[in-house]
């Protein structure tokens, strides 16, 4: 399956790149995407959205325009073709 | 303490000018800002009052915090009775005025009256003058300051004036100062103008007061370091300004577009903060007074113009619910707003409106005179109508007075996102319920600014919650109404709250003021400036009918993107609301809870 990773704010501007895509066979844990986007970009992206295992206050993981967060956290599921949000923590208005 | 204990009243048409005292038992209760302006404000003027009449009266307020060296410490806020709106109006700008106005030595500025000839206020910590302007009516706000600033010849000072939208009182107009900066909602600058007060200049040395000094610094220095920390003021806000969030809220489905017909904008990579940096029109970022956070933006565009913004909300304006997807002319559209002295937000919801009123044939052609179509996506209309909005020239008569009464002039009141006919800021409440009831239940009216439940239900500070969800949202909501007033009164920015809580201010304002609030003092405190307002409003005969949503939020469903179905659920909302507020079913203040908040 071919899975979406858009990046944003302080990732995009970083890397210079906007997203990527990442082809899996089998389903993985959000997780395992993010390393696995890590290592497409030869870049590690976790330790600016994740700390001690944890998803940092301010950081926002989108699976099609909705949170893991209610979801089943960083071990979320990515079962099928789909569209991933990844913005480090970011400001408001 | 932190208190000059002063009071200025002018009156514009005797011309006398006198000091008050201000009563430390009263600041303790209101704390300053925000809620210290309404309650003067509330004890003087009838709420009846025609917004525009003599009879309504202008407050400048500086927060009980504000010109210290607490984070973002500089704000003020302008409190009179909206024309716009007609409830409570207070209106909060940061920048470097406030704290100057302060060190005039006064807290609270009274305009009461109307002048007879155009004149502005020159005010410092020796002497305070009403001075002919004649020769700045006319004038945008850039204009206007540069010719103030060269005629007083103090670096230092500062100003706060209209421009020419606030002289022909539009009733989107606002108060614009240090240039771009703006008390920019609720139509404050046409009550402004009809006082033919064209600008105020401040200048002065008095230094704000701290009753324990040494433990103030502390504090702060604590702040100013979780500030440092948090990655939404550390890192976030720094990085892209406010404009971060076109991505986060288009990406969860709650951008309002296409003058919120939609809710997902796909050319939103085009205009969105991150474009702002990678077409490379940032320059870099500004801070108010005090601010370690500095999420302003000094933007230069290919063409050479610079001027500061825009900001998420005004670009969202321009941009998606217009369907225009020209960062340049969306930033252009925000510099003339500032110049005109236009509620930036106001002016692009407004422009929208006439697009769909205009796209469903209401507005004909004709009535253009000329001009460009007002069609979706038309980057030249929205440029051309924000002058003659501002000039109120030809169909920018109507425009002027805002969404509600441009729509309601055709018949056509459905098609104006307004709440209490104030517009709607950038975020679909039928994706984050919980911001839709604070739309509903403002005291101004459609603010992000006095809820900004963004942040829990989207943001996720302090704790994220689901934005579809309704449990426990009206507390939610009530706790963020509170805080919020208490932190517009203190005279500090509501962006600390990403990092901050109310533990945090309470200590600030113990330190500096000496009044030892315990937590739950201060929250109440809070409460009690939003159960006033809501008096106001009441007595100014707003009723629970004006709690409410655009028809198109509460029954139409979001019909594209993630939150695809939804509509606002706010008849479940709002009775568990006014319950938990102590109100009756219609929404009105028992009397029970009006003497336990000492009102
Ligand atoms: S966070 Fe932004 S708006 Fe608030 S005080 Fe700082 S620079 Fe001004």
């Amino acid at each position: 399956m071919k899975i979406q990773v858009k990046l944003y704010s302080t990732l995009r501007l970083n890397l210079g790149v906007a997203g990527l895509e990442i082809e899996i066979d089998k389903p993985v844990t959000i997780l395992k995407l993010l390393k696995l986007a890590s290592q497409q970009l030869n870049s590690d992206i976790i330790p600016e959205l994740i700390e001690d295992g944890k998803i940092m206050v301010g950081t926002i993981l989108l699976i099609n325009g909705k949170n893991i967060l209610h979801a089943e956290k960083l071990e979320t599921m990515i079962n099928e073709e789909c569209e991933v949000s990844v913005f480090p923590p970011s400001g408001g208005g | 303490m932190s208190y000059h204990g002063k009071i200025l009243r002018i009156n514009l048409a005797t011309k006398e000018i006198k000091t008050e005292e201000l009563s430390q038992d009263l600041a303790k209760m209101y704390i300053g800002g925000r809620g210290l302006g309404t309650k003067i404000f509330s004890d003087e003027v009838d709420p009846k009052v025609d917004a525009l009449s003599a009879d309504n009266k202008l407050i400048f307020a500086t927060g009980a915090l504000t010109s210290t060296i607490a984070p973002t410490g500089g704000r003020y806020m302008v409190i009179t009775k909206s024309p716009l709106s007609s409830t409570i109006a207070s209106s909060n700008s940061g920048g470097f005025f406030g704290h100057k106005l302060k060190n005039t030595g006064y807290d609270v500025l009274i305009f009461e009256n109307k002048a007879e000839k155009a004149c502005y206020l020159y005010l410092d910590d020796e002497k305070a003058e009403l001075r002919d302007a004649s020769h700045l009516w006319g004038k945008d706000s850039h204009e206007t300051t540069d010719i103030l600033m060269e005629e007083i010849g103090e670096k230092t000072a500062k100003v706060a004036c209209i421009g020419p939208s606030g002289e022909k009182l539009s009733l989107i107009s606002g108060i614009m100062n240090d240039k771009n900066r703006a008390a920019g909602r609720s139509g404050v600058g046409a009550v402004m103008g009809s006082k033919m007060l064209k600008a105020i200049i401040v200048s002065g040395k008095k230094k704000t007061l701290i009753d324990d000094k040494e433990a103030f610094k502390v504090a702060v220095k604590e702040k100013v370091k979780i500030l440092k920390e948090n990655g939404v003021t550390g890192q976030g806000l720094p990085a892209l300004g406010t404009k971060v969030l076109d991505n986060i809220i288009n990406s969860i489905g709650a951008y309002p577009t296409r003058n919120f017909q939609k809710a997902q904008y796909e050319s939103v990579d085009e205009v969105s903060g991150e474009a702002l940096v990678e077409k490379g029109y940032l320059v870099k970022n500004v801070a108010c007074y005090a601010c370690p956070i500095a999420c302003g933006r000094l933007v230069t565009l290919p063409q050479g113009k610079t001027g500061e913004g825009p900001e998420y909300e005004p670009g969202w304006a321009f941009g998606a619910l217009c369907e225009v997807n020209d960062l340049n002319t969306i930033s252009q559209a925000n510099f003339m707003c500032n110049e005109l002295g236009l509620d930036s937000i106001s002016a692009g919801v407004t422009i929208a409106t006439a697009m769909e009123l205009y796209d469903r044939g209401y507005i004909k052609k004709e009535e253009l005179e000329k001009g460009p179509e007002l069609k979706f996506g038309n980057a030249e209309a929205i440029l051309y109508y924000v002058k003659k909005m501002g000039h109120k020239e030809g169909i920018g008569e109507k425009l002027a007075l805002g969404s509600y009464r441009l729509a309601e002039s055709y018949g056509h009141p459905e098609v104006s996102m307004t709440v209490k006919k104030m517009e709607i800021p950038a975020y679909d409440p039928r994706g984050i319920q919980g911001h839709g009831l604070g739309y509903a239940t403002n005291n101004r009216g459609g603010c992000h600014v006095r809820c900004y439940m963004i942040s829990p239900e989207v943001l996720g500070t302090p704790e994220k919650l689901d934005p579809q969800e309704i449990k426990g949202k009206p507390e939610w909501v009530k706790i963020f109404q509170d805080l919020t007033a208490v932190i517009d009164s203190s005279g500090l920015c509501l962006f600390t709250s990403f990092a901050m809580g109310a533990p945090d201010y309470a200590e600030l304002l113990n330190k500096a003021t000496g009044f030892n609030y315990s937590v739950n003092e201060l929250m109440q405190t809070g409460e009690r400036i939003w159960n006033l307002e809501r008096q106001f409003n009441l007595n100014a005969g707003l009723t629970a009918a004006d709690d409410t949503l655009p028809k198109r939020l509460l029954e139409d469903p979001i019909p594209d993107g993630p939150s695809k179905g939804h509509v606002h659920r706010l008849s479940e909302l709002l009775p568990h609301y006014y319950e938990i507020r102590g109100w009756t079913k219609d929404g009105i203040p028992t009397d029970e809870k009006l003497s336990e908040l000492g009102l």
